[in-house]
């Protein structure tokens, strides 16, 4: 299957779609066939909204962002496009649900975990739980029915669909990654119908010979794309490294409007996929991303 | 500090390089730090640098680690790929959550955009929520570290009323928050809370009592009347002023590598806080 096919078929307007990657292994690629495909009014949810957040803001995408920070990580930076939607109302009104990251993260594994809610230590006295106002609970107070302490309390996030980008995964959709996860281990089984995009398409025998890397499995799997260069411009440990250059750029390439629609012409609506968008990279830049081997920490899985 | 050699003073230097040093200063050999970016990790690397190569420390993205990247270079951020075989044990989020709620983090440093008397930030918007005057990033993981560590310094890279204000309207990271015993009483560990406030004036620490911020030592050549001015309550003055010792030479050498090689990883410093590196 390839992309497009997996976003037109799993990704319908208005609903809630996690996107997972902690500024590892961010599934750009996806995002960015969501903007070609005009998908409209998605609910977003991620831990780091990022660069990421602020293209699928700038393209009309998205109405509704819950996440935890949204900035360029590289300066740090502003990002524009999330800046204009919500001082400026442009391309339009946004609600941004705003959540401390460890909170999204708590909502994620009570999802992921099948139960309603999870304590959590660190909300009580901020203003995060009260804005906006729109959105209405997102975390309370209960008594511990144990210790009959007052105990903060955040609910669980089950979205409609989710999409992760990983090193590599079969073609059944078992998915494995390594070196920083986040949270895409409780964000993806979260999920309702799930995506999962790939460096690698391997056999299921390299899957079995280090089963603890899987984080999703291929049961719950609907769709499985090779896409490689996937997460670019961030890194994938044992693929590439983060292209600073472009992500340093980002800011000053998107700061007017003018800016910016020449940015997404540019990567995004002038390429019709992802191998598009390599030819547009060019080879030298992907040369010098390549990362150099470092195979390491082979066991005996011996009985 | 160490021989005499190291004692020879530093005479051209920033309030920028000022406030990275006396953050270093802070930490102790055994301390488990919560190592945020992007000022606060410069602060630690310098530490590690001229005193503690192997110091334990934690990142946002689940790394621990207790001795320097190599080859010794600086990470871009969280995320950059070099950190991970450098590192003795790599878990998710939940696993630095975890971390955090069992009260292990001795230390953390932190920068915010704004904080108020009783040690609360606000790095999320600036004028109402819904309708900002200017939107900021948001606090990331700054509200659990806030919330959990035992000791917090908070490092303001502008010392003016703008960032130091009386109170907050948006509170994105938990200080003392109403001053007193409200943190206690909204739950939070005793023994947790904001250590200190260090902008490139002075350091502020917080009345055992009243919670409330007090200038407790002055960076060299900044007068009372300085820090007075320039923060946005009537800043109480500790009854033993203490005067902070200038950057040494060694120190000053070990901040302005580190300032460099955070350039060459995208780091964004303003040309006033850099004006001597090239000399």
């Amino acid at each position: 299957m390839t992309m497009k096919d997996a976003i037109r078929k799993f990704v319908n307007d208005g609903e809630m779609v996690f996107l997972g990657g902690f500024a590892h292994g961010i599934p750009f690629s996806a995002a960015h066939e969501m903007i070609r495909l005009k998908k409209r009014k998605l609910k977003l949810c991620k831990a780091s909204g990022g660069i990421l957040f602020d293209q699928l803001i700038g393209a009309g995408v998205t109405n509704h962002i819950i996440t935890s920070h949204c900035w360029n990580g590289f300066g740090p930076q502003p990002t524009w496009n999330y800046k204009r939607a919500i001082e400026k109302g442009i391309p339009h009104k946004i609600i941004y649900n705003e959540q401390s990251l460890f909170m999204i993260n708590m909502s994620f594994f009570a999802g992921y975990m099948g139960i309603p809610f999870v304590p959590i230590r660190s909300l009580v006295g901020t203003s995060i739980i009260e804005h906006p106002k729109e959105v209405g609970l997102k975390a309370t107070m209960v008594k511990c029915p144990f210790t009959g302490e007052n105990t903060c309390v955040v609910p669980a996030i089950n979205p409609d669909v989710g999409i992760i980008h990983v090193q590599r995964a079969d073609s059944e959709g078992n998915a494995q990654m390594w070196g920083f996860i986040g949270e895409n281990k409780y964000g993806i089984n979260a999920c309702k119908k799930i995506i999962v995009s790939a460096e690698e398409i391997v056999d299921r025998k390299v899957i079995m010979e280090s089963p603890e890397r899987t984080i999703v499995n291929s049961y719950k799997v609907d769709a499985v794309i090779h896409e490689p260069w996937g997460g670019h411009p961030y890194s994938m440990q044992g693929f590439y490294y983060t292209d600073l250059k472009y992500n340093f750029n980002y800011t000053k390439e998107t700061k007017t409007i003018e800016d910016w629609e020449d940015w997404l012409e540019k990567w995004v609506t002038g390429v019709n996929d992802r191998q598009e968008y390599l030819k547009v990279l060019g080879e030298k830049r992907i040369k010098k991303l390549k990362a150099k081997n470092m195979i390491q920490g082979a066991v005996d899985y011996g009985f | 500090m160490g021989s005499e050699e190291e004692k020879k003073y530093c005479t051209e230097y920033t309030g920028y390089e000022m406030m990275l040093i006396s953050a270093s200063r802070q930490i102790k050999a055994n301390d488990i730090i919560f190592n945020a970016f992007h000022w606060p990790y410069l602060a630690v690397h310098i530490a590690r640098l001229l005193h503690f190569p192997n110091l334990y420390t934690v990142i946002e993205i689940g790394n621990i680690q207790d001795q320097l990247i190599k080859p010794t270079r600086m990470p871009y951020s969280i995320s950059d790929p070099v950190i991970v075989p450098n590192s003795l044990f790599i878990g998710d989020s939940v696993d630095v959550l975890s971390v955090l709620q069992r009260g292990e983090i001795t230390l953390a440093f932190l920068s915010t955009s704004m904080i108020d008397k009783y040690g609360n930030c606000n790095t999320t918007v600036i004028g109402s929520y819904d309708k900002p005057i200017y939107r900021l990033p948001g606090g990331g993981g700054a509200t659990e570290i806030a919330a959990l560590s035992k000791k917090v310094i908070w490092l303001l890279d502008e010392h003016t009323k703008r960032k130091f204000q009386d109170r907050l309207q948006y509170i994105t990271d938990p200080g003392y928050l109403d001053g007193y015993d409200s943190r206690i009483k909204a739950g939070y560990p005793p023994d947790s809370g904001p250590e200190a406030i260090i902008s490139p004036l002075c350091i502020m620490r917080f009345d055992s009592k009243t919670k409330e911020a007090y200038l407790d030592a002055l960076h060299p050549n900044i007068s009372i009347e300085e820090v007075k001015e320039n923060t946005g309550w009537d800043l109480k003055v500790a009854k033993e002023l203490k005067q902070i010792e200038p950057p040494t030479i060694r120190e000053i050498e070990v901040c302005r590598k580190t300032m460099k090689d955070a350039i060459e990883q995208c780091y964004i410093l303003k040309p006033e806080w850099i004006t001597y590196l090239e000399k």
